[in-house]
């Protein structure tokens, strides 16, 4: 009973959705917990809730900043001000006085990489810690999609602060990971809540389309005039959300706008509220966008261009139907994707040059108290997901320790051998991957939802109506019945500025 | 790209030869190097100090392949060129359908535009909201000093919270009538507020039909013709005015110049510095040039001997010219470029440059 009062008073919620309850009641009895609930099934609320309740900091690790703030503005919009995100994005000032004030807070969001902190686990265990969630809990695998090395030290931050409750939790993780995540995080007594990954109220269809974009653009075309919105379109480029938008909005579709991760951030914003706010019916963008984002009446998801692997996949079209009423999800598969999607694999990855760049920069900058790691992306032009990786590496090596660049005498070349033999395995291991994917893409035989399930060890058991293009199913039910877009009438500025003070 | 050939034709009308196109990209980028500095009050071109910041060096090389392609430019040496005559008229007719911006100064605004823009947002949206009792909301700025600053100015004892939707709407009404309607709805319909979101520059250009990158200077030109007026009459804005306050202190100084400059202060060297930061002495060098050329008040004779600099003015007086190449090497190449620099910029702020103070 507590427990709902705490629902309501807190989230403003009266039920729950499956697998919460369970969740919740494992934790508040102090048993770790290992639970894959389904993207869009409210994961947070799962930690969320009892943070407020036990006694204690609740510490929350999560692997992409945006994703933190989110949260984090999105509970104190809620009224709940205990709420706090440290990442190395801070100054120290400001990190200082987050350290301060510690005390007072309920949920600390935190980096893998800031958990490193001294000063913040000498702080830390001066505390009580009531839970210690991993979320995303599959970045602890090389096995699953988002392999994040900083996450396989969680284990001993765990133990430093004597071993508090354990959440992991994630959407997607196949049996592989799953007891990747138990060993990595040392697991011993547990429960385990394992939902489906099924979600039945989205339609699957994938669209064979030719060799030729011209053909693709002109299915999207049809489709988006006449599916009923708010929508997505996923697109792997930049470059493409922004045609994509000018093309549809020649085509007369208004209410649209792109987005992606070369936008500023004030732009960005701006975008993603007015979606949000229904202003907007129809957003292109690249896998930058959807994360964090609760919207609960997406209509459809059109993939321009495929995903890379089925997790990807999963997370990109469970961003339709939270409102569990009926959604469809549409690729636009085609083969000629394939040269250029293969391409984008090994981008991912530094190359031989980069690695080399990256010990010399070391070696000329080995005067410093600590690595300028700004300095040293902009210099060497990698990504910082490529300098993690060989950060973790180096670290590993005993040649970076604590941020400081130790020299080693006898030499690179071993070392450089088997960052490389390193990255191989990790690039075959994706286009592995994404060899499946793309099998399941052209599989035109087999239905849809059975084979994503099967790859999660799951069976269909409860086929919905309109399951997939396989099974069958008819695209009308998905077409426009109703406008969602607001229309804001503009008269003059004047008038305009009277409105926003009500004046 | 549209009016961003029409700007670059003014810069090269304003070089005159004088200069590279890069000289002109530079400004535009808001380089802060001694060079580009000096430029910008050389050719009058202060105004556009780093009012696009995004702007690429291929974009530069279309524009002009397009001038030169017109024949609105002729070549006079490497990467310089003149107006010719149909230049001459191509600019004189564009900036009579689309006038430069009139307030724009880049020089002055360029770092506080940012910080009056987000508070003003941000307390704008929070004030449309509170005004009809709603707490909830999501914010439109994330940035964390901008939320921090905001929220304390809402609780803080001086704003009258129930007063002041009404003050701010009625300042902004006033000041917004010093400029064009096209530019105050430009300005208006980039705000939130509790019946819409605010639009981004691109959805507003195309909504005006006019270009994103003169409807980026347009905004430009109100915030910054707003913060000209709001300084010069503090009693008739006092709402926007406190928006100020603590902004115009080294505003001019980056981020990461004010953090060399506060260390120096406190007596840290040069290279103790370079070592604390993890920077080259090279950059920290920069920021030395840039704080002398900023503050008035900063002494560079810790650096450069009295001597040395009374040798290195008599030299720039002798041979006219700012370039360090040539000081250098009249001075048998015994100084360096850095004590050069800084004994120019010294010279510079002194001459008194009037744009160049805040």
């Amino acid at each position: 009973m507590e427990v709902k009062k705490i629902l309501y008073e807190k989230f403003k919620l009266t039920s729950f959705r499956p697998g919460q309850e369970e969740v919740i009641n494992d934790l508040l009895g102090n048993g770790d917990v290992l639970a894959m609930l389904p993207t869009g099934s409210g994961k947070s609320l799962c930690y969320q809730l009892p943070a407020f309740m036990l006694n204690g900091l609740t510490i929350v690790v999560s692997p992409l900043l945006s994703l933190m703030e989110d949260q984090v503005q999105h509970l104190k919009s809620q009224g709940m001000k205990e709420v706090v995100a440290l990442n190395s994005f801070l100054s120290n000032e400001e990190r200082e006085f987050a350290l301060k004030e510690l005390h007072k807070q309920k949920i600390i969001y935190v980096s893998p990489e800031i958990l490193q902190s001294k000063s913040l686990r000498k702080r830390l265990k001066q505390m009580t810690i009531a839970l210690f969630v991993v979320d995303e809990a599959h970045c602890i695998s090389q096995w699953g999609h988002e392999f994040r090395t900083d996450y396989l030290k969680l284990n001993e931050v765990r133990n430093e602060l004597g071993n508090p409750t354990c959440l992991a939790i994630t959407a997607t993780a196949t049996k592989e990971v799953q007891q990747d995540i138990i060993n990595k995080l040392n697991l011993v007594r547990f429960k385990t809540h394992i939902f489906s990954v099924d979600r039945p109220n989205i339609g699957i269809v994938v669209k064979e389309c030719g060799p030729l974009v011209s053909e693709k653009i002109t299915q999207l075309v049809y489709l988006v005039k006449n599916l009923q919105g708010p929508g997505i379109i996923y697109a792997s480029s930049r470059k493409w959300t922004e045609d994509l938008a000018s093309i549809l909005n020649k085509e007369g579709v208004n209410g649209i706008s792109y987005y992606h991760g070369g936008m500023n951030n004030d732009d960005r914003l701006l975008i993603q509220q007015q979606f949000i706010n229904n202003e907007l019916q129809l957003i292109c963008c690249t896998s930058a966008f959807g994360m964090g984002i609760n919207k609960p009446n997406i209509r459809y998801v059109i993939h321009f261009h495929s995903p890379l692997q089925l997790e990807s996949y999963l997370q990109e079209i469970g961003r339709a139907g939270r409102d569990r009423r009926g959604s469809i999800a549409i690729t636009l598969h085609s083969e000629g994707d394939i040269p250029l999607q293969m391409n984008l694999l090994t981008h991912e990855f530094p190359n031989n040059e980069q690695i080399n760049a990256v010990l010399e920069f070391l070696q000329c900058n080995k005067g410093f108290r600590r690595i300028n790691e700004s300095e040293l992306l902009k210099q060497t032009g990698m990504t910082d997901v490529m300098w993690r990786f060989i950060r973790f590496h180096l670290e590993e090596h005993g040649v970076i320790v604590n941020r400081k660049y130790h020299q080693r005498a006898d030499g690179y070349d071993h070392l450089i051998k088997s960052l490389e033999d390193k990255i191989t395995d990790r690039i075959n291991d994706k286009q592995r991957k994404f060899r499946r994917f793309q099998q399941w893409l052209s599989d035109h035989t087999q239905c849809r939802r059975a084979t994503i399930l099967a790859q999660f060890d799951e069976s269909l058991i409860d086929k919905p109506e309109n399951c997939c293009d396989v099974c069958g199913i008819d695209l009308n039910q998905y077409f426009t019945t109703e406008s969602t877009i607001k229309n804001f009438e503009f008269q003059s500025w004047q008038n305009e500025l009277k409105k926003i003070f009500h004046q | 790209m549209n009016y961003l050939i029409v700007i670059l034709s003014y810069m090269i009308k304003q070089f005159n030869g004088n200069r590279t196109i890069y000289g002109a990209y530079h400004i535009l980028k808001g380089k802060k190097s001694a060079q580009t500095m000096q430029d910008c009050h050389l050719f009058n071109l202060a105004k556009f100090f780093g009012v696009y910041k995004e702007l690429e060096r291929d974009t530069v090389t279309q524009v002009i392949k397009a001038l030169g392609d017109q024949g609105l430019i002729f070549q006079c040496g490497e990467q310089r060129f003149t107006l010719t005559k149909k230049g001459e008229d191509f600019l004189c007719r564009k900036v009579n359908i689309n006038p430069l911006p009139r307030y724009l100064n880049g020089f002055i605004y360029k770092d506080v535009t940012e910080l009056f823009w987000k508070r003003l947002v941000l307390t704008t949206q929070c004030l449309s909201f509170l005004k009809i009792n709603k707490k909830n909301f999501l914010p439109i700025i994330k940035d964390r000093n901008t939320q921090t600053w905001v929220k304390k100015y809402l609780t803080s004892s001086t704003a009258k919270l129930d007063k002041l939707p009404q003050d701010l709407y009625r300042e902004l009404d006033m000041v917004l009538k010093h400029f064009s309607t096209k530019e105050a709805t430009l300005f208006v319909l980039r705000l939130s507020g509790t019946h819409r979101i605010g639009l981004t520059n691109e959805q507003v250009s195309s909504k005006l039909g006019i270009s994103p990158f003169y409807s980026h200077l347009l905004y430009l030109n109100v915030v910054h013709g707003m913060l000209h007026l709001v300084s010069n009459k503090k009693d008739d804005y006092p709402v926007l005015h406190s928006f100020l306050n603590d902004a115009m202190n080294n505003s001019l100084l980056t981020e990461t110049a004010k953090r060399t400059f506060h260390l120096l202060k406190q007596g840290v060297s040069i290279d103790e510095i370079g070592k604390m930061r993890g920077l080259k002495r090279s950059t920290v060098e920069d920021h030395v040039v840039e704080i002398a050329m900023t503050v008035k008040s900063f002494s560079i004779d810790p650096f450069v001997s009295i001597e040395e600099q009374l040798t290195i003015n008599s030299v720039i007086d002798e041979l006219k010219t700012k370039r360090l190449k040539e000081i250098k090497e009249k001075l048998n190449n015994n100084v360096s470029y850095f004590t050069i620099r800084l004994t120019l910029a010294k010279k510079e702020i002194h001459n008194g440059s009037k744009e160049n103070l805040v």
